[in-house]
Formats: structure tokens, C-alpha cells, sequence
């Protein structure tokens, strides 16, 4: 299966693209519900990823921001935050880390670095550390023990990101792999989350 | 009830749009900043979208602008920190910050909040059609805008069979929490399955044809719209050159 | 002429240990209405993808003999542009709506917009659509909205937009109530009228009877039983093979015992009652 930024969008993975935002968009109702500083807005976002590749999974993840920035322009922004978790994840499918436990934990260590980074990046420049999220407590706390801006935002959103980033990874891991083969096989990237009796009898 | 700017092109509310932007990142004193609201708030008004764009409005930014003030003001120490209680003081500095900060935010939100809640995504669409984008961006945009509510609606269907078969669904964190993955599972079975007998029928509608698509709903540019765009780069023009405040 | 046909058509999905379509020859002539049945893992709907050319490009898998439209091999048409050759309708109406346009105007207008007509014949093309399938109440709503039935009617409507010169329905009456049915099959008439070949697939033997030239019983893979309307339908031999006999047939069949000049509609019947009073 031929796979790069030209050939991973054709309409079998076009078509990934709604479904990933809409995940998004239902996890993203639940934690407004919850009203937690747990973010299970990305389900879509990993799991797209996964499948198709990460050139489709930066779509996904941008577009979902985008949606949500219709409502909220302050998502708009952190369009970036999805957008790499979407690349990573996506390199990480394709060169096969989820397919074993010491892979799978180093992908999620980056993936939390980088999500917890942009994140903090966008949040200092765009609204001199502030979210209106949950999250603000913590950082008003790493604040008032005296830790200077960057530190604390970015402290907040490791902290944060860590547990986003196993709960959205881990829920979209579980939902790959329970995927029926027979979509699986017609996926860029889908292959590697076959299970290996099943492929042995094509 | 249409509203006549609901029929400016979408092309030329966006050029409003982007001249509100770059005058709010150019300037510095917080006055223009809140002229800029204004100006939003009149075309709401004018598009008579005041209410729903209010509302959006607080729900939204009003949280991070009344977070900005709290924590920049009272939390964050800067040089001129006078202690008031344990750990709040007061800065001046901080204050004039969260202003700086909080205006520019609400001055760019506002317009864009406006923009989104008088150009239906349906208008966008056509507007890039238009402009030659291609067919698998705009695809996948209008597919997206109509998936959402209906992704919704079925992961309710779901919670509620669920419900029926006797989990609980209602109450504290970790139930909902715990009702939420068995959902997951079938929404995400389902909807990749609906996807893939779509795609089937979506070839059967040419979709994949190498041939220029046609549009059977489309929008055409009037003299309004030019007029709308020119004063827009005049203003930005005479903003510049005026020196930017 | 045969306007498709196939010849020692075998084809295996991915990952599945055995082949689904078994050697199967089958040609199509062009201006006839056919009728595919069989019973439910026969292999009926993996026959239409293959005909229209889905199978194998977009499920990939083995295909093994040739499949020629218009005497070219099928692989050689470019998949979306074959719409307006080949129009295809699947059993689920769910998965019909193309989930893109908002409204059953736009959705009607969907396929003629991607191979290019233009918006003055398109208007026109809705329109008369919209009245011959009776949808004019729900033309601007949201095709999500409609019940089964409702979507299947505008899911055709937007297949017969294309003016294709084969149409292949997969049981296209599965969730339609009875007067919507004949609706339906008389749309299907009128289409024959107008040259075109209809491939469908069905259960309800006793409009297959009334509307289609040839039967094909399909099953497990392969072709059992392919004859006119009439061979087929009076055959008490498709019983064994997992096809159905229409009423009347069945009635003459088993309680008549008469095993020759079976009619195998209610008009027919009646033709022939009267035919023989009149002796």
C-alpha cells in the first residue's frame, strides 16, 4: 500500500475525517458535563491517526478545533495542541509503536511531551497563561508557590497532559483494535491492528 | 426573516474579519480594542444576531477574560506586587496586562464569534467551490458540519439502549465515566461501517469522476460586496499610514 | 447485445478462507429487466459490486476471470465516472445519503453537480424527479431526517438523475410498505421503457414476476438457475436452491398440480381462466 502525504487521502480515509471530529465532539461533551481538567476530546483525533496516517490525522485534528472555534474562538488557536498530537501519533502508527508495550510507552511519553508543549506555547502567547479551563487552579497554584509563568503553565499541562494523553490514547487503542479486519485491511495504516490469526487466513 | 448581510458574500464579511484582526494586533492601546468590540456588537446588531451572538459571547470568553484579570492582577508576581492576603497581591503592572491581554482576545473573538453566526457553513462551501478549491477539501468540510449532530444523536441512542440493558448511565463522575467507554465501542463500530458503505455510494454519485463539478446552489458577488471590500483595505490602509495607534 | 458480461467471474474478499463468487458466467442484454435472487449469504450484493465495478478496487481481494461493460474490461472506466453509466443503489438507507447536502434538493443534485451538468438542466432534472418520486413535501429537509423508506425513494431519485444506461438496485423496496412498492417497480417499468437495463435484487418474487424478462437464482456463489421470468418462476426446482415462487406459480404448482404453461402472475392467471371459458 502506497502511503505519503499523496496517497493517504483517498476517500476511505476522507471520509475518516468527520468521524474522528465527531468522536472528538462526543468526548468533548462529556467533559463538559464532568466539568474535570481531563480532556477526552482527542479519541478522534489518536484514532484517525492511527489508521490513517498522520498527514490525515493533522486534518482531523485541525478541523475539530476549527468546528469547536465556531463557538469558542479560543479553540481555534489550540488547533495547533491537535494538530501535532495528530502528526505524532500518525508517525508513530506507521512505524509500528503501538504494536508493543515499550513502544507504546515511549510514544505516549513524547506525545505528552509535545501535546503538553504546544499546548503551553499557545496558552502563554495567546492569553498570558490563562484557559478558563479547570486547569487554571493548577496553574494558579504552581503560581502562588512562587514558580515563574512558562514553568507553571507548562508544569500544569504535563501534569494535565499525561493523563489526557493515556486516557484519549488508551480509549482509542481499545476501539482500533476491536475494529472488524475487514476495514481495517482497506486502511493505509490499518494493517498492523489486525490480529495475527486473522491475517493467516487471507 | 433573512437578514441582508446573511447574503454578502462570504469572501467580503471575511475580508471585515481579517481587517478587525490586523488592526487589533497592531495596536497597543486598549481603546481601540474596545472600539473594535463595538464595532462587532453594531453588526450584530445590524445582522440581527444580537442575542445568539451575546450569548456565544459569555459563554465562551467572558470565563478567560474574568480568569486573565483574577489571575494576572492578584496571583502572578510581578515586580510591583504589594501582598494583600497569603498569596494574592496586587500588581499594577498586572492589571495593565490583563487589560492589554483580555482586550485584544475579546476584540478578535467578537468578530470572529459574528463571522461564524452569519456565514452558514453551506455559504462557505460555495464560496470555495468558487474559487476552484478542491473538491476533497470542501468535501470534507461539508461532510464533517453534517456528521457532528448526527455522531450525537446516535451516541445517545446508544447510552439510552445501554440504559435499557440495565447500565448506569446518570450520576457521579466515575459512573459516567465508566458508561462512557462500552459507548464508545459500538459509536465507533457503527460509524466506520456506515462510512464505509458511504463511500460506495458516493462513487455512485461520481464522485470520483475527473470531470469540473457544477454547483447547484451557488453565490454570486454583488456591487455591495466590492464596496464592502474596498473600504475595508482603504480603512487599513488609512490605518497605517495614519500610523497605527 | 450484452451490455455486461462476465465470464468465469470468481472472487475471494480479504482475509475470508473461501471464495465468495464461484465461476460464474452471466451476460447481460441490454433493455432487459433482471431479477437476482437467492437466499441471504448467496453472494447477490458481492455480484452487483462486481458489476459495477466496486469490486475489486475498492475492496481489494482476488477477482479472477473478466468483467466487460460495454466490451471493455470494467477496470478500465474510471470508478466515479462510471456513475452516469451504471447507477447503483445498496440495501441500507442509511448509508444511501451521501451525508454531504443538507437539504433532499441538494442531495438529488449531488451526483449531477460531480460529473458536471449544468445548474439550469439540474433545476430542471430535480424538479420533475421530485414529482415522479413523490417527494415534494420533504424537499427541503434534511435528508438525515426522512424515515427508511423516505431515504431510499430520494436515494433513487438521485441515481435516476444521472440518466445511467444500466441501473442496478439492491433490494430497493426492503423497507417501502406496498403501495410505495409498486411505485417503485413501476418507476422501474417506466425506466425499461426508456432502453435502459435494470439489475434487481429482491425477494418479492411476485413483482419480479410481473416486471422482469429474465431471473437469476444465485446460490452459494454460484448461478443455479438463469432463464426468462417465466422458466424460472414455474420451476419447483428453485425451491430446493433458496429461491421463492410467486403465488400464483405456487398455487398451480402445488394445489393444481400442473406442471406445464404455469403462469406465474395474477394477470396471466386470469388471462388464461378467461382463455379457457371462452373455449
Amino acid at each position: 500500500m502506497k502511503r505519503g502525504l499523496r496517497y493517504d487521502f483517498g476517500l476511505q480515509a476522507l471520509m475518516l475525517i468527520p468521524v474522528g471530529v465527531s468522536l472528538n465532539v462526543v468526548g468533548y461533551q462529556l467533559c463538559t458535563i464532568l466539568k474535570l481538567p481531563v480532556f477526552i476530546d482527542q479519541i478522534g483525533t489518536y484514532l484517525v491517526a492511527m489508521v490513517a496516517g498522520p498527514w490525515v490525522g493533522v486534518m482531523t485534528g485541525f478541523l475539530g478545533n476549527v468546528v469547536n472555534g465556531m463557538l469558542n474562538p479560543v479553540a481555534i488557536p489550540y488547533g495547533l495542541v491537535s494538530m501535532s498530537i495528530g502528526l505524532f501519533a500518525g508517525f508513530f502508527s506507521r512505524f509500528k509503536f503501538f504494536n508493543h508495550l515499550i513502544g507504546i510507552i515511549v510514544a505516549c511519553g513524547i506525545l505528552t511531551i509535545v501535546s503538553a508543549g504546544t499546548a503551553a506555547v499557545v496558552t502563554v502567547f495567546m492569553f498570558g497563561g490563562i484557559t478558563g479551563a479547570g486547569t487554571d487552579l493548577v496553574t494558579a497554584a504552581f503560581l502562588a508557590a512562587g514558580r515563574q509563568l512558562w514553568d507553571s503553565v507548562f508544569s500544569t499541562n504535563i501534569i494535565t497532559g499525561t493523563i489526557n494523553t493515556i486516557l484519549n490514547f488508551a480509549i482509542s487503542y481499545l476501539v482500533v483494535k476491536r475494529i472488524p479486519p475487514r476495514f481495517l485491511v482497506k486502511l493505509n495504516y490499518g494493517v498492523p491492528y489486525i490480529s495475527k490469526e486473522v491475517l493467516k487466513h487471507g | 426573516m433573512a437578514n441582508p448581510i446573511d447574503k454578502w458574500y462570504p469572501s467580503t464579511k471575511l475580508m471585515i474579519v481579517l481587517t478587525v484582526i490586523i488592526v487589533s494586533m497592531f495596536s497597543t492601546i486598549p481603546l481601540v480594542q474596545y472600539v473594535l468590540f463595538g464595532f462587532a456588537i453594531l453588526l450584530s446588531l445590524c445582522s440581527g444576531k444580537i442575542g445568539r451572538f451575546l450569548n456565544t459571547f459569555f459563554k465562551s470568553i467572558f470565563v478567560i477574560v474574568l480568569f486573565i484579570f483574577l489571575v494576572q492582577v492578584f496571583i502572578v508576581k510581578n515586580d510591583d506586587s504589594q501582598p494583600i492576603w497569603w498569596f494574592i497581591g496586587y500588581s499594577q503592572i498586572g492589571l495593565d496586562t490583563s487589560i492589554g491581554l483580555a482586550s485584544r482576545i475579546v476584540a478578535i473573538s467578537s468578530i470572529i464569534i459574528w463571522f461564524f453566526q452569519v456565514t452558514s457553513v453551506k455559504d462557505i462551501v460555495a464560496a470555495l467551490e468558487k474559487a476552484r478549491i478542491p473538491k476533497k477539501v470542501t468535501f470534507v468540510i461539508s461532510a464533517t458540519i453534517q456528521l457532528v449532530p448526527q455522531m450525537t444523536k446516535l451516541s445517545q441512542t446508544i447510552t439510552d439502549a445501554q440504559r435499557a440493558r440495565g447500565i448506569e448511565t446518570e450520576g457521579s463522575v466515575l459512573v459516567r465515566m465508566k458508561a462512557f467507554i462500552p459507548m464508545m465501542g459500538p459509536l465507533v463500530l457503527t460509524s466506520i461501517q456506515q462510512t464505509d458503505e458511504r463511500v460506495l455510494t458516493l462513487e455512485a454519485r461520481g464522485f470520483s469522476a475527473p470531470i469540473r463539478k457544477t454547483a447547484y446552489y451557488s453565490m454570486k458577488k454583488t456591487a455591495l460586496d466590492y464596496m464592502i471590500v474596498i473600504a475595508c483595505l482603504l480603512g487599513l490602509i488609512a490605518y497605517f499610514v495614519g500610523g497605527p495607534l | 447485445m450484452s451490455i455486461i458480461e462476465l465470464k468465469n467471474v470468481t472472487y475471494q474478499y480479504p482475509l475470508d478462507s473461501e471464495a465468495i463468487i464461484k465461476e460464474i458466467d452471466l451476460s447481460i442484454e441490454n433493455g432487459k429487466v433482471y431479477g437476482l435472487i437467492g437466499n441471504n449469504q448467496a453472494g447477490k450484493t458481492t455480484l452487483c459490486n462486481i458489476m459495477r465495478g466496486f469490486i475489486p478496487e475498492m475492496f481489494l481481494g482476488e477477482l479472477t476471470g473478466t468483467v466487460m461493460y460495454k466490451e471493455k474490461a470494467i477496470q478500465q472506466y474510471n470508478i466515479g465516472a462510471l456513475a452516469a453509466e451504471i447507477g447503483y443503489s445498496s440495501q441500507n438507507p442509511f448509508t444511501q445519503i451521501s451525508g454531504v447536502k443538507d437539504t433532499v434538493e441538494e442531495e438529488i443534485a449531488y451526483g449531477m453537480e460531480n460529473i458536471g451538468i449544468s445548474p439550469e438542466i439540474m433545476e430542471q432534472k430535480v424538479q420533475e424527479l421530485i414529482e415522479l418520486f413523490k417527494l415534494e413535501e420533504l424537499k427541503e429537509k434534511n435528508p438525515f431526517e426522512l424515515s427508511g423508506g423516505q431515504k431510499q425513494r430520494v436515494a433513487l431519485a438521485s441515481i435516476v438523475a444521472l440518466d445511467p444506461e444500466v441501473v442496478i438496485l439492491d433490494e430497493p423496496t426492503s423497507q417501502l410498505d406496498p403501495q410505495s412498492t409498486e411505485e417503485i417497480f413501476e418507476i422501474i417499468a417506466m425506466l425499461k421503457k426508456q432502453g435502459k437495463t435494470i439489475i434487481v435484487v429482491e425477494h418479492k418474487v411476485d413483482l419480479l414476476a410481473e416486471y422482469c424478462d429474465e431471473i437469476v437464482l444465485l446460490e452459494d456463489g454460484r448461478i443455479v438457475k438463469n432463464g426468462s421470468a417465466h422458466q424460472v418462476l414455474s420451476d419447483p426446482d428453485i425451491l430446493e436452491h433458496g429461491g421463492a415462487l410467486p403465488q400464483v406459480s405456487l398455487f398451480y404448482l402445488k394445489h393444481l398440480k400442473q406442471n406445464t404453461s404455469v403462469p406465474i402472475t395474477m394477470a396471466e392467471a386470469i388471462r388464461k381462466l378467461m382463455g379457457g371459458v371462452s373455449q
